[in-house]
């Protein structure tokens, strides 16, 4: 089963409530911590992790995702060392033979892809146990061979799709990125700031499902399950980023455990 | 579809660079920009409303200068200057910014935001903002507010509201994720004036298409004083007597032929491009003309030291900042950090038009160190009264190390990208140290008694 093929099931699998997607920079606050927090999302009903790439010009990420890949990248964070990592929370996963069915995708800018090699980075990916790639900088009308790289091993390549993404556009790029789901941005600007979810976001959101006609995932400002509730309706899988990292910085304030606080975080979205 | 998207995607490349690697919610406002500059590219009266802010607002054409003293105390080729320095607001970036404000206004936008790394072009964009009525918002990194704070100064005076920028190593490479992060926010009513010839389709072409009036008045103006200075030869006898012998012979050397219709070599700076652009697209098929670029050496040769992508080795192809271009960037694809003495020039990357030409060689890049630059800045202060910016600094200084080794009779013109009034504060530590001190000293008494 590729990828592509693992996603595609577990959206079936789970028709009737909406996934949930969180987001992680890979090998933040360092490598240990990075991986426990993410086998963290998993064990406690995340269905879909992604994972960031540390880059260190982050262009749609907010403060709080542009310092953690900065420092993360200053802690000595590399490429590789993600992919490894990934691979490890993989394979313990597999090994727990917990069941129930997770897929991790990586999220990267596409320079840290060139900089590796991108037929490298996706067979790494690949073998490491990545599902799908997101790449929000990598134009759908731009010149670039990694969607139909990633294709031809099938890893999904998500498309982002923003609120004045004309119909027939939504058609192309679909068209070009193969993947189980598209990824809906919700409103304009970076990470971070909550967003409102309205008739508007309801309109919106159902345009992208008849124009893709494939899965839809929502995300950017999901702070709290009021609007997971809202957008549950409407979407098959919400996405929660910068939420995550806050519920981390806020624990090592404290003085607390960020996998504990991920855990807390992961629960109070979750609706089971 | 994919092979239809790919060749539209052709149009917005120089060779292998270029491009508009845009997060899609900035699609629109990109298709508008594009749609825009389609209509006013070559509208007749778009550009006689151009030429006519340029002549009385800026003060264009700027002169071009023969620096006649600098060019026999270096006793080889003549340095000619093009004087940027003196259009308004002290430096070539008023050309763009003013452009790119009558197109925001043709576009209806109501708002420019901008960033800026020396402040040159955030206060020429303030500038151009408040002449045309537009509400204005500057990015610039902390870094740079607090070494350029003169221009941070202007800009308020203009009525821009000038936003630090916190992130990453807080110079222009951050400003630049700032503005762009701040135009996703807000695209309706806002134009982002971004300040070199670089970014995502079709910013690069807007840039160098307002800039190239730099080589366009160079051409004509340099066909004009050649002409002068034959003119000249003709009447001074000394010429054939005391040829190569006295202090004016690399003056008027050679110039007996009348006629010379475009100089022999060019040199401009080049940060993310826009002066050298500006200055060499125009010439661009005149083989016969070296073409220059002078990037900044910084203070060594390490990763890190200096901000040379084209020659150093350690500059890349990739994408970064929405366009494909050289970048210094380590294993990860991550930007290295930059470092020089102008704030203007400290960039890890480069337009990729000039990246092309440099690549193909139509353009040579060579380098200059910080103390180089500090050198030039006096050479020319003492040679010719003129005050140049360091980030001009950096042609001049590349110009001089040229002219020595030409031989005489040779023109070399220099872009004199802005003026220096603005680095005193770098400078006058480094020229004028402890005087410089006991002045801030006694200032920051007098406005404590003041305030």
């Amino acid at each position: 089963m590729n990828g592509m093929q693992k996603i595609q099931m577990l959206f079936e699998q789970n028709k009737g409530r909406p996934l949930l997607m969180t987001h992680a920079v890979g090998g933040w606050p360092d490598l240990d911590t990075s991986e426990s927090v993410l086998s963290a999302m998993l064990e406690s009903g995340a269905d879909m992790i992604e994972v960031q790439i540390p880059f260190s010009e982050p262009a749609a990420d907010g403060p709080l995702i542009v310092s953690a890949n900065h420092e993360a990248l200053a802690g000595g964070v590399t490429t590789r060392k993600v992919l490894e990592m990934i691979g490890r929370v993989c394979e313990k996963r597999s090994l727990a033979g917990s069941g129930r069915l997770t897929s991790v995708l990586v999220m990267s800018y596409l320079n840290p892809i060139l900089a590796y090699g991108e037929k490298a980075f996706v067979s790494d990916a690949r073998s490491f146990g990545v599902d799908g790639l997101i790449v929000p900088d990598c134009a759908p009308d731009e010149i670039s061979l990694l969607p139909e790289i990633a294709a031809e091993v099938g890893l999904a390549f998500v498309p982002l799709i923003a609120p004045d993404t004309e119909s027939s556009r939504i058609e192309q790029i679909c068209n070009r990125f193969c993947s189980p789901f598209v990824y809906a941005v919700l409103r304009y600007g970076v990470t971070g700031k909550s967003t409102s979810i309205d008739s508007l976001t309801e309109a919106y959101l159902s345009r992208v499902r008849s124009a893709s006609g494939c899965a839809v995932a929502a995300g950017f400002g999901i702070r709290e399950r009021r609007q997971v509730e809202a957008l549950g309706c409407s979407v098959d899988c919400v996405v929660a980023g910068s939420v995550f990292i806050e519920a981390m910085n806020e624990a090592a304030s404290r003085g607390s455990g960020m996998t504990d606080a991920v855990r807390g975080m992961v629960a109070e979205l979750v609706r089971y | 579809m994919e092979k239809i998207m790919n060749e539209q995607a052709r149009k917005r490349y120089f060779g292998d660079f270029g491009g508009r690697f845009i997060p899609e919610v900035l699609v629109p406002a990109f298709e508008e920009l594009e749609e825009a500059w389609a209509s006013v590219k070559h509208d007749r009266k778009f550009f006689d409303e151009l030429e006519r802010a340029q002549r009385d607002f800026v003060g264009r054409p700027t002169p071009l200068l023969l620096a006649e003293n600098l060019t026999t105390s270096c006793g080889g080729g003549r340095i000619w200057l093009k004087m940027e320095a003196l259009a308004h607001t002290g430096a070539h970036k008023i050309n763009n910014a003013l452009g790119q404000g009558l197109l925001a206004k043709k576009m209806g936008k109501k708002r420019l935001i901008a960033e800026t790394g020396a402040g040159q072009h955030g206060l020429a964009t303030a500038a151009v903002a408040a002449r045309l009525g537009l509400e204005c918002e500057i990015f610039m990194g902390e870094v740079d507010m607090a070494r350029q704070h003169p221009n941070v100064y202007g800009m308020r005076l203009f009525g821009a509201r000038v936003t630090a920028v916190t992130e990453g190593s807080r110079t222009l490479t951050d400003a630049v994720n700032a503005a762009m992060k701040s135009w996703t926010e807000r695209v309706s009513d806002t134009h982002y004036l971004i300040g070199s010839a670089l970014g995502p389709y079709p910013f690069p072409e807007i840039v160098r298409t307002f800039q190239s009036v730099i080589g366009k008045e160079l051409r004509s103006q340099f066909r004009e004083r050649y002409a002068e200075l034959a003119g000249r030869a003709s009447r001074d006898p000394s010429i054939e007597m005391e040829q190569g012998a006295s202090s004016g012979s690399c003056i008027l050397a050679g110039v007996s032929d009348a006629q010379k219709s475009l100089p022999d070599v060019m040199v401009a700076c080049v940060g993310g491009g826009s002066n050298s652009i500006g200055l060499f697209h125009d010439f661009l098929d005149d083989e016969s003309v070296r073409l220059v670029g002078v990037e900044a050496g910084g203070h060594g040769t390490a990763p890190g030291e200096h901000a040379v992508r084209m020659t150093s080795g350690q500059g890349r192809p990739g994408v970064v900042q929405a366009y494909r271009s050289i970048f210094l960037q380590d294993d990860n694809g991550s930007l290295l950090p930059t470092s020089s003495v102008s704030a203007g020039l400290d960039y890890a990357g480069i337009g990729p038009e000039l990246a092309y030409y440099g690549k193909n060689g139509r353009i040579e890049f060579t380098s200059a160190s910080d103390e180089e630059v500090l050198d030039a800045v006096q050479v020319l202060a003492r040679t010719e009264g003129i005050l140049p910016a360091l980030e001009s600094a950096h042609a001049l200084a590349a110009a001089v190390r040229l002219a020595r080794t030409l031989p005489v009779g040779t023109d070399i013109v220099v872009n004199i990208s802005g003026r220096g009034d603005k680095d005193l504060f770098i400078t006058a530590p480094r020229l004028d140290g402890e005087d410089w001190l006991d002045f801030l000293k006694a200032e920051v008494a007098r406005l404590e008694g003041l305030l």
